[in-house]
């Protein structure tokens, strides 16, 4: 692999005293005989490395385990619904072979099995084309929202939705609206939807934040989804359900959900949608102004 | 065998999990949430990503729990599957432009560069003073990191393991995980100083 940093190498005597903090654990007590400069060098190193521990990371969810959990059930549930064929003994008669009734069955199920896998494959591969002409689409919609932005003093185009407000205790939340992209010539119109949904109704979703809060959002220094695909369970929510929020993504043929980040990526997963302490598909309940929450 | 699910080595709990006691997984499982997912988010960059792959690497453990060697310890393999998981993520999704690192410390004439932490002299502050703009330039240093050197970096670091422990995980020459690391810490220390300096100018 290469890359910019192939040709470079720490001096001999700073890779000499890094093996030797590996070999200790990194602990400088542990490194007996050091002279004043090795000791200088050490040190070096472990201020330098040190920085890394101001790498901000978070603890983990409460929702991450369940999620695991959840996922492994997914897994456990797909691998016990797999069929599996057995094959029956053939018996020789006088005549040659005889099939019993049941292996004739068996044998046409199995022909049937093979064209259902033959169709099974052609429909994944439909599946995957799909899935990554929505990544596209979304991505076309992404560079118009951060090119909206730059033109607006950094701030997404939304626009208020009163068919939520009786989600958001009466107060008609604000979200991203990728319509005023389409009007303004930010995007077309055709990347605003799913190309796997047809094109009923809106193929995507977006989340419920106020252009104001951008800034604050960006503050809060982790990664936020601005749109997906389309929340599969916000119509039960609205009526007046209560949707499992592990329930995970059937989009493109369960292949995973399309969603787009606040730096303009495409992340495509199976995972139970809760990343961190933002529920995507539902409101938290805590602080529902200021929710990240996917609306269509 | 101990009835206390807390007073139970991993290695317990994982062969627990495979004789069907449902309470041993989430156990094993709460007790690396929080260093598992630090390893990945900075391994991937993203909270989400982490969570992802976090779900990804447990999903792994399960699947393979009955070919794990009880006799050996479960923290390298866990975070050696996740590594992978993390390789395998930076396979699918990660283009990222390397930052170019035009300022030399050192050089010996024949394409390489040498870095000499001590000849520095730029003072470096302690890691819990750091400014948001000296963060960002941790994160950017790490983050512009090629997946193979800084996997090694934080499994080194981080995680404390041993050369031959690295080595033996990730199936690699002894001599190669010991360059690789060289040359993270080369990398990240540049990385860091250059944007540093550019933040200062």
């Amino acid at each position: 692999m290469t890359d910019g940093f192939d040709h470079l190498k720490l001096s001999e005597a700073d890779a000499a005293m890094l093996d030797r903090l590996v070999d200790v654990g990194f602990e400088l007590d542990q490194l007996e005989y050091l002279s004043s400069e090795e000791k200088q060098r050490a040190t070096a190193i472990l201020e330098q490395l040190g920085l890394l521990q101001a790498y901000p990371v978070e603890d983990a969810s409460g929702t991450l385990i369940d999620a695991t959990l959840a996922r492994i059930d997914q897994y456990e549930q797909q691998r016990a619904a797999r069929l599996h064929i057995s094959t029956s003994e053939i018996t020789a008669t006088s005549r040659g072979f005889s099939f019993p009734k049941l292996d004739l069955i068996a044998t046409a199920a199995a022909i049937l099995l093979c064209v259902a896998l033959v169709s099974m494959f052609a429909k994944t591969n439909r599946d995957h084309s799909i899935q990554s002409n929505c990544a596209t689409n979304m991505a076309g919609v992404g560079a118009g929202l951060f090119t909206y932005a730059e033109d607006h003093n950094n701030e997404m185009p939304t626009s208020s939705i009163d068919s939520l407000s009786s989600l958001f205790g009466g107060v008609s939340p604000e979200r991203t609206d990728a319509n005023v992209l389409v009007e303004e010539g930010y995007c077309d119109h055709h990347h605003l939807n799913c190309p796997g949904h047809g094109g009923q109704g809106g193929g995507f979703s977006y989340q419920t934040q106020s252009a104001q809060s951008w800034e604050n959002l960006k503050n809060r220094g982790r990664v936020f989804v601005i749109m997906a695909d389309r929340n599969p369970i916000l119509d039960d929510l609205l009526a007046g359900g209560t949707p499992d929020p592990l329930t995970p993504s059937a989009s493109h043929g369960a292949l995973g959900h399309n969603r787009l980040l606040d730096d303009g990526s495409t992340y495509t997963s199976v995972a139970p949608p809760i990343i961190g302490n933002d529920f995507i598909w539902l409101l938290d309940g805590k602080n529902r102004r200021i929710d990240i929450f996917l609306t269509h | 065998m101990p009835t206390d699910i807390d007073q139970r080595t991993d290695e317990e709990l994982l062969s627990a999990h495979i004789d069907g006691d449902s309470s041993a997984f989430p156990e094993l499982m709460d007790r690396y949430k929080n260093s598992l997912l630090h390893f990945l988010i900075r391994f991937v960059g993203t909270t989400a990503a982490a969570e992802d792959v976090f779900q990804e690497a447990f999903l792994q453990v399960h699947i393979s729990a009955e070919t794990f060697d009880l006799t050996r310890r479960f923290k390298p393999w866990l975070f050696t599957i996740a590594a992978n998981k993390g390789r395998d993520w930076h396979r699918k999704h990660s283009k990222r432009t390397v930052l170019s690192l035009s300022q030399e410390i050192g050089g010996d004439g024949d394409g390489a560069r040498f870095v000499d932490l001590m000849e520095s002299d730029q003072e470096l502050p302690d890691a819990k003073l750091l400014d948001s703009e000296q963060i960002d330039s941790v994160r950017n240093a790490v983050d512009h990191l090629p997946s193979h050197l800084r996997e090694i970096l934080l499994l080194s670091y981080f995680q404390q393991m041993s050369y031959v422990q690295i080595a033996d995980s990730l199936q690699i020459p002894l001599g190669t995980v010991k360059s690789r690391l060289h040359a993270a810490v080369a990398a990240f220390s540049q990385t860091w100083q250059a944007s540093n300096t550019e933040e200062q100018v």
